[in-house]
């Protein structure tokens, strides 16, 4: 697999510039080593906790197979909390009750209480056993189901497929019992399950391996799901139990994050789910538990997580149709490691570092003048910095010289198009899906927005809302650019709620809360939006239905007063009031993402509770600042840019080397598509800076207006204002193999995925011997041969890398160009190696 | 049955007055068939161990302990395995050790050398195993049993019915139980009597594992013969109209025929990618139409095995009945029409001869069958699958998931009537023209016969001998 780090460098000793990016920084080594020394050993939390919590406080066993799983919680004086349900013992009071393993048991009814005792201290739980002499089947829906999807007999891969697997078929995680009992019972002529002999049921002999069977062995004897699925059949493989209360809610315990600190790196979970008749029950062992990040945490078959190395992860759990996720930090102490002062421009660099110095990560230092400058321009309006601006900032000595540009830039015309042009991608703003003219009205729409900095709750309700003919209203190009019902319950789900809602249109999410349900809920806002060619109407009728129920469907967030109005009014304003649970969070890490090429939740489009965002504080801190400054974009942009966090070195240091998620370090990216174009056309001298391009503008819209009739002058003022030679600065994209080949999406899908940043062999191409290189190229000799050598050499360097070059670059540079018999072809020559070098590709 | 007990009884006498040695065949393969071979067996097996034929079982896998180190069990990999004290070494893993009684047998059969009594040693185990001995029948059901297989006697006074390791005769008249016949497979799926009424053929077997073909006498059920076995149940068996063969169509995915005078395998057919769900023989005993969940009916030669033809009809793209669909049921009528019928909302009553001139590869065959109407379809409603499928007196009967039964004339294709009454999905259908009676079986145990000229229940039982109540 070829990828950008084996390329090789045309300028051989640029790679140790390159070299040192992803180097030691000397200046962070010495402020590292003055803090070891006067490093002090941490005060060793005492062994005995303060106070001691046993969940759940009062047991109720009302069944003959109940079980209560007890977790006991030690809180200590340093404030950590630790699991010590291993080192608790319990004495039940009377023989109603007896404890396993940390578990409650019925043995009679009774009232009792257990003793939990844990060092010195020792607690009283009352419990409450009953229905002892009743009955206790296994239930189809509650217990069966959960089991067959604990076992990986239902998941999507196996029997959950639609199509399922070796002609037995099951719903995808039990979200249909009736296709379910049906698979089960009586289809496969009847051959699944043997009242008879149960042990010999098909549906045990397989994953049990006693048959050969291709998903493997899935169930061991010992297996509590063993015994619940051969009771389940002795009993007469029931399903008729649809009038059981329903699960209605999951409660796991400890909630929602928890924290392991070496050496005490496990905890127990609790799961007890809540039914609809008012009951509870214990699941733990039912209940299928699945873990984000396997290097980081484990959990065994009796729900205890352990944490294997530092890190952050989700355990979810999953019970039917429910997801409840646990997010831990683990964390071990690292020898040498001593978290230094550091200086934090605002509330973005005081989350970052709690973070790290929790997971004891060390940031990496600030970045030079020249990275910081050209990061910001490439990230704020997608272009290289003007050279001349590179070499006047290099050369300024105010402290504030950074925030100065960043607020210079933000206020910038080029600004407003970038953004406008990466938010565009994911409202499918193309010419063949909106053509005659409107992706360019949708598109100047929201550069328009961006230019204005239109609060954003207004952007969203602008276009959610839109009505009328869409060559007027530009907004109303929202409907027509995502045609079907379905696609614009997805789109708007996945633009501005971050979900994925898409599995939700055939069957519950296999790894979120999504119902069907909630699908046709939010399809129902859209139901009643009419499109008669180029025009979007709003009937006062229309509804969704649940597929498989039918019943009809109240739309999502929050219904309309007058059952006649337009649905979409009310659904925008529940989704940008303040607190709504998704529009804040979802645009400040979209906002994240493109200044750091990673959100804080990743990917910025799946928002989850398993997918928990790196730095939970720092997203609501930036979703609340947002909704406070009235969703204000470009303010959380300068909040970013001005942080420590975002003015990072790339260079790593030991202590986070290792780090991809907690922005440690900036992150090397390669330029987008659009902007490798314009910075290689920049840097050939081939595109003027936009600084100029303003003057030009004015000059050509004064020849303009003073020669209406005049075509040329008509045209090259329109050609002009519509930015059409910069890739990054057009209304719609060109389309051209250049921009394609580096990943320039299609605007054909809602999901930021759609632009794809691998490295391919075409890319390689294109800028070995493409033909957009070639013509740049041809252009540069005539751009920088007019110039001596020592001013050639550097602005070049400024143009490309918004530095000066170093001396030794300087003195290869000249005898290059010295030995060369023609000049222009040395010209493109050193120009071909400058845009091939890495780090004239990457960001950094 | 009678080994393991000497076997038991050999672990506890001195060695030197111990009973016959246990042979491989008879005492040892079945063990390492119902135990050891889906986790050793194909490409996949575990350990790199196989032992799904008699040459693999000796050859030593990725350990490189060799398995069988004939007169010493000790350092035998295959027997220490069995008895190994550390779970992640004893197999089978995470399940029930073997019984005492099967690894003394083991380690008795090494003890005594560890011989191959069989005479082909790359045979798959499975092929070569003896007939299964069936235990018998509960004494009484606890519960009714599915009616998956249901016949008349030739005479119509006897409705023979598929139980749980028995055969059950039930007066069709009244619904008495008449006898029981014990010791068959635990499943019957398929049933059907001799011309003269003495013998009854019947298809069953252990789901998964084990299937057979089995001829008995009707009043007694002793076993003559027993065709197989099969690597999972047989669906569906089938006399010849000439009464010298029979055919079986399994689970296994193969059809196979068989000669009744020795019991030899005469042809088999693994043309099927499913199981194979029905066989038929057309009137004249010229072909076997064959049945799958492939969603395909294939015609064979009944002689030979060979293919004639494939009927596609259950795997439309063009209207009408378009989609792709699951076979489970096909006969013939006496005029040579076949009829098959499972998914979907109609039975399809077609011709072989002419499905085999019309097919073939042509890419605009499916259109072509549409226009040209090949197809005939006799229609209904309904939402689940049919599994019964009978024909007689020109009426053609169907049921299944839908839970009544459907009686349509043969040459309208018209719908005559619907049988309602059961409460549960029917597996099994039987037609008795002369006495003009249907019965059907279902999942809940309940038989019901009806009148075919009036549409009258006649009786209707739970088929479940000592059903309490």
């Amino acid at each position: 697999m070829w990828n950008w780090s084996q390329r090789v460098d045309p300028l051989a000793e640029r790679a140790d510039h390159i070299k040192a990016i992803a180097a030691f920084d000397p200046n962070e080594a010495h402020s590292m080593f003055c803090t070891i020394l006067l490093a002090a050993t941490l005060a060793a939390p005492t062994d005995v906790p303060n106070r001691v919590e046993v969940y759940p406080p009062k047991v109720t066993l009302a069944s003959k197979r109940a079980a209560v799983q007890l977790v006991v919680t030690g809180h200590f004086a340093n404030g950590e909390t630790r699991d010590l349900t291993r080192d608790a013992t319990f004495t039940p009071s009377a023989e109603s009750v007896e404890v396993r393993g940390g578990v409650a048991f019925p043995k009679k009814d009774g009232k009792a209480e257990i003793a939990v005792k844990v060092g010195e201290q020792t607690l009283k739980i009352p419990v409450e056993v009953s229905g002892q002499t009743n009955p206790d089947p296994i239930r189809f829906r509650t217990e069966t189901l959960a089991v067959l999807t604990r076992h990986g007999c239902n998941a999507g891969s196996c029997h959950g497929s639609p199509e399922g697997k070796g002609g037995f078929r099951l719903s995808l995680f039990g979200y249909d019992p009736l296709i379910d009992a049906e698979s089960l019972v009586r289809g496969g002529l009847n051959r699944r399950v043997d009242a008879f002999s149960p042990a010999d049921s098909l549906a045990l002999k397989k994953p049990l391996m006693r048959v050969p069977h291709i998903g493997g062995k899935k169930l061991n004897k010992t297996d509590l799901g063993y015994r619940v699925l051969l009771d389940w059949i002795a009993e007469g493989a029931k399903t008729n139990d649809e009038k059981q209360a329903a699960c209605v809610k999951l409660v796991v315990y400890p909630g929602p994050s928890r924290i392991l600190r070496s050496p005490h790196m496990s905890q127990q979970l609790s799961v007890i789910a809540n039914f609809a008749d008012g009951t509870t029950r214990d699941v733990t062992t039912l209940a299928t538990i699945e873990v984000s990040h396997k290097e980081i945490l484990s959990v065994s078959d009796s729900v205890l997580v352990t944490g294997l190395k530092r890190g952050q992860g989700a355990v979810s759990v999953r019970y039917l149709n429910h997801l409840e996720s646990v997010h831990f930090t683990v964390t071990e102490d690292v020898p040498g490691f001593v978290w230094p002062s550091l200086p934090e421009t605002n509330f973005v660099d005081q989350h970052v570092h709690a973070k790290l110095k929790q997971l004891q990560v060390m940031p990496s230092g600030s970045c030079d003048d020249a990275t910081f400058l050209r990061r910001v321009y490439l990230d704020l309006t997608g272009l290289l910095p003007p050279g001349e601006k590179a070499k006047a900032f290099l050369a300024e000595t105010a402290k504030d010289k950074r925030s100065k540009v960043i607020d210079e830039l933000l206020e910038s015309e080029e600004f407003a198009r970038y953004w406008a042009l990466r938010t565009a991608d994911l409202l499918r703003v193309n010419a063949k899906t909106l053509p005659e003219g409107r992706a360019e009205l949708f598109a100047e729409f929201l550069i328009d927005g961006y230019r204005k900095n239109t609060p954003f709750d207004k952007v969203a309700t602008e276009i959610l809302t839109a009505s009328g003919d869409a060559t007027k209203v530009p907004a109303a190009n929202y409907f027509l650019a995502t045609p079907v019902l379905e696609d614009l319950a997805e789109t708007t789900a996945q633009l501005f709620m971050g979900s994925r809602v898409n599995c939700a249109k055939c069957h519950n999410h296999p790894f979120e809360n999504w119902t069907q349900e909630d699908y046709y809920s939010i399809a129902a806002v859209f139901v009643r939006v009419k499109k008669a060619g180029k025009v979007v109407t709003v009937t006062p009728t229309g509804e969704t239905k649940h597929p498989t129920s039918g019943k009809t469907l109240s739309p999502f967030g929050a219904g309309a007063t007058d059952a006649k109005a337009d649905r979409r009014i009310a659904f925008a304003a529940w989704l940008t009031k303040p607190g709504n649970p998704f529009f804040a969070r979802v645009e400040v890490n979209r906002t994240w993402a493109r200044l750091f090429g990673r959100g804080i939740v990743h990917p910025v489009d799946d928002f989850r509770s398993s997918n928990p965002p790196a730095i939970p504080d720092l997203l609501d801190s930036l979703a609340v600042e947002f909704e406070k400054s009235g969703f204000d974009r470009k303010q959380v942009v300068r909040l970013i840019c001005n942080s420590q966090t975002y003015q990072r070195s790339t260079a790593t240091n030991k202590f986070n080397e290792e780090d991809e998620a907690l922005f440690s370090h900036y992150p090397i990216r390669r330029l987008t598509a659009e902007q490798m174009q314009d910075a290689i056309g920049y840097t050939a001298g081939s595109l003027v800076p936009p600084s100029e391009l303003t003057i030009a503008l004015a000059k050509a819209e004064k020849d303009a207006t003073a020669a209406p009739n005049d075509k040329g002058k008509q045209a090259a003022f329109k050609k002009l204002r519509a930015r059409t030679e910069y890739a990054t600065q057009r209304l719609t994209p060109e389309q051209s193999p250049f921009l394609m080949a580096f990943g320039q999406p299609k605007r054909e899908s809602p999901c930021a995925c759609e632009r794809i940043d691998e490295p391919t062999v075409d890319q390689a191409l294109q800028l070995l011997n493409g033909p957009l290189v070639n013509g740049r190229l041809t252009g540069a000799a005539g751009e920088y041969a007019k110039f001596a050598d020592a001013e050639l050499i550097e602005r070049l360097w400024l143009a490309a890398f918004s530095r000066m070059p170093t001396e030794a670059e300087r003195k290869k540079v000249a005898e290059h160009l010295k030995r060369s018999e023609n000049r222009p072809d040395a010209m493109r020559d050193l120009v071909w190696a400058i845009i091939n070098t890495r780090e004239f590709l990457l960001q950094h | 049955m009678n080994r393991l007990l000497i076997a038991l009884l050999a672990m506890l006498v001195p060695t030197s007055v111990r009973a016959a040695d246990p042979a491989f065949l008879p005492d040892v393969a079945p063990v390492m068939v119902s135990r050891c071979v889906s986790c050793h067996g194909g490409t996949k097996a575990r350990g790199e161990y196989k032992l799904n034929t008699f040459e693999n079982l000796l050859k030593p896998g990725a350990s490189d302990a060799k398995p069988v180190v004939p007169g010493k069990p000790e350092e035998s990999e295959l027997y220490r395995r069995l008895v190994a004290t550390d779970p992640k070494e004893r197999m089978p893993p995470g399940d029930d050790p073997l019984t005492a009684e099967e690894i003394a047998v083991v380690k008795r059969w090494i003890a005594a050398g560890g011989k191959f009594d069989g005479t082909d040693p790359v045979a798959s185990l499975k092929s070569i195993l003896p007939p299964r001995k069936h235990p018998a029948a509960p004494e009484k059901y606890p519960t009714p049993a599915p009616v998956c297989a249901i016949a008349f006697s030739p005479d119509g006074k006897e409705l023979t019915v598929g139980g749980v390791n028995e055969v059950t005769i039930w007066d069709a008249t009244n619904g008495k139980l008449l006898r029981r016949l014990p010791k068959q497979p635990a499943r019957i799926h398929s049933l059907a009597y001799s011309t003269d009424g003495k013998k009854i053929l019947l298809g069953g077997g252990t789901v998964g594992e084990y299937g057979e073909a089995a001829l008995i006498d009707a009043t007694n059920g002793n076993r003559e013969r027993v065709f197989g076995p099969f690597d999972d149940l047989v669906l569906s068996v089938a006399f010849s109209p000439d009464g010298k063969s029979i055919a079986a169509g399994s689970a296994d995915r193969t059809a196979r025929s068989y000669r009744i005078a020795d019991g030899t395998e005469v042809w088999r057919s693994s043309l099927h990618n499913d199981w194979v769900t029905a066989v038929a023989y057309s009137h004249g005993g010229k072909w076997l139409a064959t049945s799958s969940k492939d969603r395909t009916v294939k015609v064979l030669d009944a002689a030979t095995g060979k293919l004639f033809t494939t009927y596609n009809g259950h795997r439309r793209q063009f209207s009408p009945h378009v989609g792709q669909l699951e076979v489970y049921a096909v006969a013939f009528d006496s005029t040579g029409t076949a009829y098959s019928v499972g998914a979907g909302l109609a039975v399809r009553a077609w011709n072989p001869v002419k499905a085999h001139d019309e097919n073939g590869s042509a890419a605009d065959m499916e259109e072509r069958f549409k226009n040209v109407g090949h197809t005939r379809y006799l229609e209904y409603k309904g939402e689940r699958p049919s599994f019964g499928l009978v024909v007689g007196g020109g009426q053609v009967f169907s049921a299944g998931g839908d839970k009544v039964v459907r009686q349509h004339d043969a040459a309208s294709g018209k719908l005559v009537r619907e049988y309602a009454g059961h409460a549960d999905w029917i597996y099994s259908l039987a037609v008795h023209p002369a006495t003009e009676r249907i019965a059907s079986g279902a999942f809940d145990g309940e038989v019901r016969i009806c009148d075919t000229k009036t549409g009258d229940l006649v009786v209707s039982f739970k088929a479940a001998p000592g059903l309490a109540k």
